[in-house]
């Protein structure tokens, strides 16, 4: 399967914090430097290997502060896909077309996001761990998802098998069934059934291994309430409404 | 310890120029002591001791970003 393929499927976070030296931050960013000049990001530490290539039309945004004892220096690097040209777009006046009735045809702009956000589903949460499970399933209800939690792949599959769920959410890290058997198993069962896998610090998987598994985002401990909200937004996003 | 400082940018570049954007930033970094500069708008901070960094790539289609936070505290002396 090719790259363009594999972003087609979804889309890819990666997420790492950690304490660091001066140097060794230096150094990480002469290495995102040095891919970006090659065409290709890769951020291997802590655990999952990505991709990243930026293209033309890069942003480049930069912050910095010094107040008081603190310090912070932020850098953006963004890239988006070249807009269409304005003389793609055909404008016509129509006539014996009544005020205030609407067109049936589809709408200029797409949903926005915030729609997209703000959508609901039914959610299977398989998770081993208790605490992290709780804490996902409440974070979920309280977003207003429909919730159901599972504590072993094996049971999760069985719920699965049983219910109608627009994203399935998995651990990594489970006895007798791995997140990435429950994927491929959901992705047999259901091609159009996003999943998201959780990854703990130090689960090791390349982004063909995830592309295989059938796994289309990646939420990375520890959780944050709003982190946890927008990665099942775009998992949403990528279901197909019921 | 110097007055608060404040400094925004922001600019399209090529690949290659945002690489060289970030191997300068991490000269400075290196060096404990880095200096930005656009128009009137100036700010040397200081990076030093730990610094807790904060990495995010999100990438969806043709479209991504790469986030890098850097913040470290200053001893009190």
């Amino acid at each position: 399967m090719g790259d363009d393929d594999a972003t087609a499927i979804g889309g890819i976070r990666f997420e790492f914090a950690r304490i660091a030296s001066p140097d060794e931050v230096a150094e990480c960013l002469t290495s995102v430097a040095h891919g970006l000049k090659r065409g290709e990001v890769s951020f291997t530490s802590g655990g999952l290997a990505v991709r990243f290539a930026p293209t033309a039309g890069i942003v480049v945004e930069l912050k910095a502060t010094e107040k008081g004892e603190q310090g912070r220096l932020r850098v953006r690097i963004g890239w988006k896909a070249r807009k269409k040209d304005v003389t793609a777009l055909r404008i016509s006046a129509r006539s014996g077309v009544a005020r205030g009735v609407r067109s049936r045809r589809a709408p200029i702009l797409p949903s926005s996001p915030a729609t997209q956000a703000t959508r609901t589903g039914t959610i299977l949460v398989i998770e081993g761990d208790e605490h992290p499970r709780r804490m996902l399933l409440d974070t979920l209800a309280a977003a207003g998802h429909a919730v159901l939690g599972s504590a072993s792949g094996l049971e999760g599959l069985a719920q699965f098998r049983q219910g109608a769920f627009d994203v399935v959410v998995t651990a990594l890290s489970m006895s007798e069934c791995s997140g990435v058997d429950v994927a491929r198993a959901v992705k047999k069962l259901s091609p159009a059934t996003p999943v998201v896998l959780i990854a703990d610090w130090g689960d090791v998987m390349t982004p063909e291994q995830m592309r295989d598994s059938g796994i289309d985002l990646v939420l990375v401990k520890p959780f944050k309430w709003g982190r946890v909200l927008s990665v099942l937004a775009d998992a949403l996003a990528l279901s197909q409404p019921r | 310890m110097s007055a608060d400082q404040a400094f925004e940018f922001e600019g399209v570049a090529t690949p290659s120029e945002a690489a060289d954007t970030l191997a300068r930033i991490a000269e400075g970094i290196r060096a404990r002591s880095l200096s930005l500069t656009a128009g009137d708008e100036e700010i040397t901070i200081f990076p030093d001791g730990h610094l807790m960094v904060q990495i995010g790539a999100k990438r969806t289609k043709a479209n991504g970003t790469i986030d890098i936070g850097v913040a470290w505290r200053h001893p009190r002396v």
